[in-house]
């Protein structure tokens, strides 16, 4: 069996068994269920709030999951030692890396699957209509919070900080959501002071829009499958060159 | 160093690319006014991603606001923003339009929204003028949806002094859409009251019974009643 | 099967550590130069920071040499031909306390490429070896220290390793798993495994070794052969005070 296949199924099972994991996901659940409060007072547009919140909620969740797992694991790993019985074997670093991140890509997708599976029941009931673009907004969600994941990595790996980790992808995720706004500004301002720093910010910063099928359900502008191919393509080579990056970390540390 | 020199040029590249060959779905929000008192609420959900939840609580709110007593909210409204500029302020819920526009910035595809709007300002609060340009704003971002334009001209024929006939006919048609506002609908069994057309008002009132809205629900029950009609047993 | 299984030539670590701009540097050892036999078993002894731990890493690639060369049956260090001949067990081996010892030792004896057909059989024969095989199933979030250090020990040798690097390997075990380790170890060794201890257990040392190291403030100072302390029990720690106590009173 490959050795990425081996961590990455490892790197599941850890998070499925965590129980900060399955709290999260049962508070999920119950938060769903509650949200039926909020749609009733949306009245005639009962369903699309219960669909919007839902699918939100789900997004953060997967987020926070998906976050603190890759910021937390390498480093908990590294402070129980439990590393050293991984990297004394022949599993070379970037293995170890793109395997841990692998399982943790699939796990939070189990778990958005499962948020999801109590969100479409909730919906159901409610007399919403099937839109296979539910799918395709469960696909976004999992691709931006694979970048986010990959920057965490990198981040809590460069500062040994799950904290500093946090704060960044917060930041990150916010601009990154900004991003159509950064490059608007940038443009107005290009003069300005700020201009360089937006410039920057809007060049280098993960354009998280561009992934964000979730805004646009079942509305005209919902995106081909040009761009959605794009954006899977985008979000893979994202993650790529954050992983990268961690890898040049991990590649010269030493333990 | 090498390696953080060559991951940024990667990033700037990809996104480079990224922006050439995908324009985003959204307008950006940049330059737009988000409603004062919603500001927080709006820029965090929009700041996660959630214009469209951002709008949802938006929309909710205006339901609420236009819900509540007049009374309260004007004087509310006068403490917290001065006395009124325009004429247009001078109405009763004077926010309904900055309100809808600020929603229909969030989400340029919230139809219900916008038509529910338009349809209390031009129908119930007399400003048809704020009608008419939200919903040629709205019909800007979204031209594929035709309603707009049965509803700018329906508007249109009630400003006008058009005669109700001309206004029930432009109207008519949209009711068979799912996003049709139940206001709408109220407003269509109205005239058709107005118009002798009893049959086909009570037809629209027991529609009205079977929506989620409870204030329209009573408002279409005591219809009902006046009319001497039935109510549907699962309306009871 | 080369002659010469673990090699240090003139092998320098030291840490370099950078705090508010001023760098400050530790010394992990300086100039070690030593040689292992395949089929020896070499003690490393010495005081608390005198080198040890950072010479097993040395050898197993957790750490690079500032100076000097590191090899592994012929492989420099840290690469996956030296690794993959190599078991390593850690000075208070720590594992997923959520996982049972069976589960643990499917993980790393995939991840060290045993053949799936024939996994499940080893582990049951390290399982057996180590004394756990009752409890294999059980959460390790519920063992003693002395049954982690026998999982620790049954990792170290699932993949049927050359070279057994060993850091305090009877830490924390009873008297009579004491005895049952260094009948496992001797068996091992008789099968022709190079087996290296970092240890404070002198009397452990003068038992098993064929030869010993001392190690002080980063140096091998000495290196004593059984010949010198056989037929005199005692001796090698007479040995050892005599060696490390100029280094501890300067």
């Amino acid at each position: 069996m490959n050795p990425i296949l081996i961590l990455a199924a490892h790197t599941c099972r850890e998070q499925l068994r965590n129980r900060s994991f399955q709290v999260a996901i049962l508070f999920a659940g119950v938060i769903l269920y509650m949200s039926l409060l909020l749609g009733a007072l949306a009245a005639e547009q009962e369903t699309r709030v219960l669909l919007d919140f839902g699918l939100g909620l789900s997004e953060l969740l997967a987020l926070a999951l998906a976050v603190f797992g890759a910021a937390t694991t390498v480093l908990k790993e590294i402070e129980t030692k439990t590393i050293y019985l991984i990297l004394t074997r022949p599993v070379p670093r970037f293995v170890y890396l793109l395997g841990r991140y692998c399982g943790l890509v699939l796990s939070t997708a189990a778990g958005l699957l499962a948020m999801a599976a109590v969100h479409l029941a909730l919906l159901l009931v409610k007399g919403w209509a099937w839109q296979a673009s539910y799918l395709l907004a469960l696909t976004g969600i999992l691709l931006k919070v694979a970048i986010a994941a990959a920057l965490a990595s990198f981040v809590a790996l460069a500062t040994t900080s799950v904290l500093s980790a946090l704060t960044m992808i917060g930041i990150v995720w916010t601009l990154g959501h900004f991003a159509p706004e950064l490059s608007f500004l940038a443009r107005q301002s290009m003069k300005g002071p700020a201009a360089p720093i937006l410039l920057a910010a809007a060049q280098l910063l993960p354009n998280l829009q561009l992934l964000n099928f979730r805004e646009t359900i079942g509305t005209p502008a919902a995106p081909p499958l040009r761009a959605v191919l794009f954006g899977a393509a985008y979000a893979a080579a994202y993650s790529s060159i954050c992983l990268a990056l961690a890898y040049s970390w991990l590649r010269r540390k030493e333990f | 160093m090498g390696a953080a020199a060559l991951s940024i040029a990667a990033a700037a590249l990809l996104n480079a690319g990224a922006s050439r060959a995908v324009a985003p779905s959204l307008p950006p929000l940049a330059g737009t006014k988000p409603q004062r008192e919603y500001a927080v609420q709006t820029a965090g959900l929009a700041g996660a991603g959630m214009r469209r939840l951002a709008a949802d609580l938006s929309f909710i709110q205006l339901m609420m606001y236009y819900g509540s007593p007049e009374g309260a909210v004007h004087a509310a409204h006068e403490e917290h923003e001065g006395p009124p500029t325009s004429h247009a302020d001078t109405g009763h819920y004077r926010q309904m339009y900055p309100r809808a526009k600020s929603i229909l910035e969030l989400d340029p595809f919230f139809r219900y929204a916008v038509l529910f709007s338009a349809g209390a300002l031009a129908f119930n609060l007399n400003r048809p003028e704020e009608a008419l340009r939200l919903l040629e704003d709205a019909s800007r971002g979204d031209p594929a949806y035709v309603r707009y334009k049965a509803y700018i001209a329906g508007i249109a024929f009630h400003r006008g002094g058009g005669t109700q006939e001309t206004v029930l006919r432009t109207l008519t048609p949209a009711l068979a859409d799912p996003d049709c506002p139940v206001l709408i609908k109220h407003i269509v069994a109205f005239l058709n009251l107005r118009l002798g057309h009893r049959e086909e008002a009570i037809r629209l009132y027991r529609e009205i019974l079977l929506s989620k809205d409870a204030s329209y629900r009573g408002l279409a029950m005591g219809a009902l009643r006046r009319l001497g009609a039935p109510i549907p047993e699962e309306a009871k | 099967m080369p002659e010469t299984a673990l090699s240090f030539v003139g092998v320098t670590k030291t840490y370099s550590r950078s705090h508010l701009g001023r760098t400050t540097t530790t010394r992990g050892v300086e100039e070690l130069s030593l040689e292992l036999a395949s089929g020896e078993i070499f003690g490393l002894l010495g005081l608390n920071g005198s080198g040890k731990t950072t010479t097993l890493k040395l050898a197993l690639g957790l750490l690079r040499p500032s100076k000097g060369e590191v090899s592994v049956l012929g492989h420099p260090s840290g690469t996956a031909k030296a690794l993959a001949s190599m078991g390593y067990l850690p000075e208070l081996p720590y594992f997923y306390p959520y996982l049972a010892p069976r589960e643990v030792l499917t993980l790393y004896g995939r991840l060290s490429a045993l053949p799936a057909s024939s996994l499940p059989g080893k582990i049951d024969t390290t399982l057996e070896a180590v004394g756990l095989s009752r409890a294999a199933d059980r959460r390790m979030a519920e063992f003693s220290k002395g049954m982690l250090q026998r999982v620790g020990l049954a990792q170290a040798i699932l993949h049927d390793p050359t070279l057994l690097l060993l850091d305090e390997p009877v830490s924390g075990l009873d008297p009579l798993a004491i005895a049952e380790f260094r009948e496992l170890l001797a068996t091992l060794n008789a099968k022709g495994k190079t087996l290296v201890l970092s240890s404070h257990s002198i009397s452990e040392v003068e038992k098993i070794c064929h030869r010993a190291g001392i190690l002080a403030d980063g140096k091998l100072v000495r290196v004593i052969s059984q010949t010198e302390w056989s037929g005199e029990p005692g001796r090698l720690e007479k040995l050892f005070v005599e060696t490390v106590r100029p280094f501890a009173n300067a």
